[in-house]
């Protein structure tokens, strides 16, 4: 068995494990991190990707507001790359209560969330999609988040600064010694082989999963699942965030994307972390309450839905509650004092927006157990930038791939170029997403997973939802020897059921008939065996 | 007044309006668009996606009043309106006929154009691939293609064919350069030189996307037989030049026979009087126009074709806008109106996919009445039920 040693182990691949990761890397302190399938596998790709000003909490949960919105500045400096500085609206229609808008104004008045009455006429004439009988509307900083390159960018940072990431390989064991967490068990999801990490301490950032964590160090620990749907609409009907100015409820925020606007959520409590199952009458209801911001969203084409779980912490009884609950924004639980077992730590509930916070407050923790002074920079050191218009200027490329590698390409430029050189094909039309970018964001090792490259490129994320751009890909991996022509089957197979899933719920209009479509290619005209293998 | 107004013009609408107006009827097709026929493959299968011969399935074509009777006979017209045509379809319904696809998979079909010769078990295969057709890659066709035949002899080449363009091709894009004689000369040369280079003799088989020639597909054929030697087509994902030939060519011979075309026109509305369509509304809500007819025949494509559209409530039916079944089809018959083709939902999938010879063979049930008959056919049963 192989065994390696580090000082920290942070058990779980979210933005949450990833900021941990990158801010012990800024601090010099040696690190590995355990994910059980990719980055992203859980809640942090599956959200909204609001970055909060704190306007949502300011009523109903000050310090949660507070936090958000200092957040918000941090990550505009720092994480520029993967922030659209949108702007939000805040719009109360017909009905909501009238006295929450007093109630909420002066809420962010006093934390210092600078928000602006918007004449309606402006409001209607910058959002042409907004409900004509709203009755107040309120200007804030909100802005767009892309989970999806932030937590490739943070994690590709970290591991330049020296950290070590390990995917797909799940923790199995924990082993204790004395009441001191000793190593961890760790084994890999394609070859079954298994792993041993020597460490001092481990941080469990394992998001929904973090009580089955907790678990294998027998530790006590009760996480609610609360489970949230989304649903991706084909256009981008929306230039800035519009929430429901309201106490905070179902289906009330819509928040812009690149090319497409995300609406939800939902919230219901589920028993397991790997649920993500989809409910057409979920949907329904979300498009019910929807239409009160946005009246004509019913016959607005959608693409897919998706749903993740947010981890809500909730102190058991039995143990001491003490702990140290930073805010009611997140949990960091330091078992030592709560539970008296040394070496492990929690982090967990919290918010995408607020993940660099939580990573800071762990980590101070963490260098407090392992006697280093040194403070945290992720405050101010910025994680790159994916501007590469320079880089890239001279490529032989459509004018609407250049321009998309140009905001896109960040520290892959040079690679990206390289691969352009040889072939400059592009796979996926919806998305403009190049051969070559595909090939830099391939693994060294392990398999080869369309979901990990949709995660990394937006391979499949358009209307036809790969359709045509997955097959593709995994026939020219073939054909360029980067997989073998079984993984791209397993590949094909899973990829392909893991898009009509989101797809099928939608299960209406041109969603259902692309589905038909994408049905009707790969088993009719393709021939494709259906039910073929997938992954565990 | 038309005798015959057809709804669509996928595989079942021109299928139908050639046959009608082989009867001597006055024909109307109203399309608002192409149909699914532009992105199939030109593969007539039996049931889509599945393996399964006549016997095996013939009590499902039963569930849609299609007999065997009826499938042998529509299969010979079609055979024989595709020779008259120039593009002649070989094969059977009896007996099922292995062809690679595009992806290297191989599926059993009913009937196929000349284009396509089945794959055998053993013997020497080149793929050939085209640099630039990113819908074709010929060592993922051939490790796919191994699997399922393994004492195969499987080789590839890439020819530079479309070199510097710097653009992603499709398989019609090919085909339309492949028509002209001297780049097909360039090509055939090209192609040798990389078989010579790669010390690869002539196979017994060559399989090529489906680009094989747009108009002239005969000669590219020929000129790579005579060269080289035999080859087949493999259709993928779409466009295949393949599927669009058939389409040219059924559409051409449609219009040459004088049927008439309402294209970009969608139909919205069925008026009924007396349990008789009497006709169909186009154009806009607030100005339609009128088509009148005798016979209506939708062959609307359902969920894929555009006709029915899948809404909260259940299916909906924007084509004439009377109640239907889930299943597609009127919840009180009407006498005169006919579903053909993918219009309905099939027995056999759960897809609307409904393949090419229930296609054939539905446009094929189509009787072709005059009203006056047709009225006193439905008094004589009136009158049986009423005794
Ligand atoms: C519907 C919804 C909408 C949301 N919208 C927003 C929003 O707009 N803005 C915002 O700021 N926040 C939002 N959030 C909250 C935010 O997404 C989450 O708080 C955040 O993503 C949690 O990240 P995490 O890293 O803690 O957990 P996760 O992202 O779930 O990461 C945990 C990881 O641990 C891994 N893991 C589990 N078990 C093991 C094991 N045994 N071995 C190894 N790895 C393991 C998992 O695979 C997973 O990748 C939303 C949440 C939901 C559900
Ligand atoms: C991707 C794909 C691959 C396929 N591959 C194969 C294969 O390999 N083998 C095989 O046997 N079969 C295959 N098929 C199936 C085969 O093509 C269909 O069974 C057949 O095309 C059905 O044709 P259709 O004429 O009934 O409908 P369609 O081709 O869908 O035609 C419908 C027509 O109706 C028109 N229309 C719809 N509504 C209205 C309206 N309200 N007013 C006016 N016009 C309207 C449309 O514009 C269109 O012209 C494939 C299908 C698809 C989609």
């Amino acid at each position: 068995m192989e065994i390696f040693e580090t000082e920290v182990a942070v058990i779980g691949g979210g933005m949450t494990g990833v900021g941990v990761l990158r801010d012990l890397a800024l601090r010099g302190v040696n690190a590995v991190l355990i994910e059980q399938f990719d980055l992203g596998h859980g809640t942090s790709t599956r959200n909204h990707g609001l970055l909060h000003s704190g306007g949502r909490y300011a009523v109903k949960d000050k310090e949660a507001a507070v936090e958000s919105y200092q957040e918000n500045l941090i990550l505009k400096k720092t994480v520029p790359g993967s922030i659209e500085e949108t702007g939000g609206l805040f719009v109360k229609v017909p009905d909501d209560p009238d006295d929450y808008v007093e109630k909420w104004v002066n809420a962010c008045n006093t934390i210092g969330i600078p928000i602006e009455e918007v004449p309606l006429q402006i409001a209607f004439a910058e959002e042409p999609y907004l409900n004509r009988k709203a009755e107040v509307v309120y200007r804030i900083p909100d802005g767009a988040v892309d989970p999806f390159t932030m937590l490739v960018d943070v994690t590709a940072d970290a591991v330049e600064k020296g950290a070590r990431v390990l995917t797909y390989h799940e923790v199995t064991h924990i082993e204790t010694t004395n009441a001191q967490v000793s190593y961890i068990t760790v084994k890999d999801r394609y070859t079954g082989e298994e792993k041993q990490i020597h460490t001092k301490l481990v941080v469990n950032a394992a998001g929904p999963w973090s009580a089955n964590i907790a678990k294998l160090a027998n530790v006590p620990m009760k996480i609610i699942n609360n489970k949230g749907m989304l649903t991706v609409l084909n256009n981008r009907i929306n230039k800035q965030v519009i929430n429901r100015l309201r106490m905070p409820g179902d289906a009330d925020i819509f928040v812009p994307a690149h090319n497409v606007t995300i609406f939800g959520t939902t919230g219901i409590n589920v028993e397991h972390p790997d649920d993500t199952s989809l409910q057409r009458e979920e949907f329904e209801h979300m498009i019910m309450k929807g239409k009160d911001l946005i009246p004509t969203l019913p016959q607005i084409r959608m693409i897919r839905a998706f749903s993740g779980s947010r981890p809500l912490f909730q102190e058991t009884e039995s143990s001491d509650a003490s702990g140290r609950n930073v805010t009611r924004g997140m949990a960091l639980l330091d078992h030592e004092q709560r539970d008296g077992l040394k070496g492990f730590i929690t982090i967990t509930s919290g918010k995408l927006t607020t993940f660099r916070y939580m990573a800071e407050k762990t980590v101070d923790l963490v260098c407090e157990k392992l006697g280093i002074t040194s403070n945290c920079q992720t405050a101010e050191v910025a994680v790159p930038h994916r501007e590469a218009k320079q880089a890239l200027e001279n490529i032989n490329l459509t004018p609407v791939a250049k321009k998309k590698l140009f905001s896109w390409a960040g520290v892959n430029a040079s690679s990206i170029k390289a691969n352009l050189l040889k072939d400059n094909s592009i796979v996926c039309e919806c998305e403009s997403v190049t051969w070559a970018e595909i090939e830099s964001a391939l693994p060294e090792k392990g398999q080869f997973n369309l979901g990990d490259i949709r995660r990394r490129t937006r391979l499949g994320m358009g209307p036809c939802q790969g359709t045509f751009c997955y097959r593709r890909a995994a026939a020219m991996a073939v054909e360029k020897g980067v997989a073998t022509s079984d993984e791209a089957e397993i590949a094909l197979q899973n990829g392909v059921e893991k898009r009509s899933k989101g797809m099928r719920v939608i299960a209406t209009g041109s969603a259902n008939k692309q589905l038909e479509l994408m049905d009707g290619i790969n088993y009719v005209s393709l021939g494709m065996k259906k039910g073929g293998e997938t992954y565990v | 007044m038309f005798d015959v107004v057809i709804i669509g013009q996928g595989l079942a609408g021109l299928l139908t309006a050639i046959r009608a107006k082989q009867e001597n009827k006055r024909v109307a097709v109203i399309a608002e668009g192409t149909g699914k026929i532009m992105q199939s493959t030109g593969f007539m299968d039996l049931i889509p996606s599945s393996s399964q011969n006549l016997d095996e399935s013939k009590h499902l074509f039963l569930q849609k009043n299609i007999s065997e009777e009826l499938i042998d006979q529509s299969v010979e017209w079609f055979k024989a309106l595709m020779n008259e045509i120039n593009l002649p379809y070989e094969g059977s319904v009896h007996f099922l006929s292995p062809v690679v696809t595009g992806a290297g998979y191989v599926k059993n079909t009913a009937l196929y154009p000349t284009t396509v010769r089945p794959i055998p078990n053993k013997g020497d295969i080149l793929i050939v691939g085209l640099n630039g057709i990113i819908d074709f890659q010929p060592t993922y066709v051939k490790e796919n293609l191994m699997k399922e035949r393994p004492d195969l002899n499987v080789s590839t080449v890439t020819v530079d064919f479309f070199k510097g363009s710097g653009r992603v091709l499709s398989q019609v894009d090919a085909a339309r350069a492949m028509d002209d004689k001297q780049v097909r000369a360039r090509f055939i040369t090209s192609l040798k030189n990389e078989m010579r280079t790669k010390e690869i003799a002539t196979p017994d088989l060559m399989i090529f996307p489906s680009c094989l020639g747009m108009v002239n597909h005969k000669d590219v054929i020929e000129d790579l037989n005579d060269s080289i030697g035999p080859v087949t087509e493999a259709p993928g994902l779409p466009p295949n030049a393949a599927a669009i030939r058939l389409h040219d060519a059924l559409h051409h011979y449609a219009v040459k026979k004088g049927v008439r075309f309402y294209e970009d026109e969608t139909v919205f509305h069925a008026k009924v009087y007396d349990g008789v369509v009497t006709e169909v509304l186009t154009g806009n809500q607030t100005k339609p126009q009128a088509i009148k007819l005798k016979q209506l025949v939708v062959a609307s494509g359902g969920i894929l074709g555009g006709g029915l559209e899948q809404v909260s409530t259940g299916l909906s039916d924007r084509t004439l806008s009377l109640p239907i079944t889930s299943e597609g089809t009127l919840v009180d018959p009407i006498n005169n109106i006919f579903y053909i083709g993918s219009s309905s939902k099939m027995p056999w999938s759960e897809t609307w996919i409904s393949g090419g010879i229930y296609t054939i063979s539905s446009s094929y049930s189509v009787p072709f009445t005059s009203m006056d008959e047709k009225n006193k056919r439905r008094d004589e049963k009136c009158y049986i039920n009423q005794a």
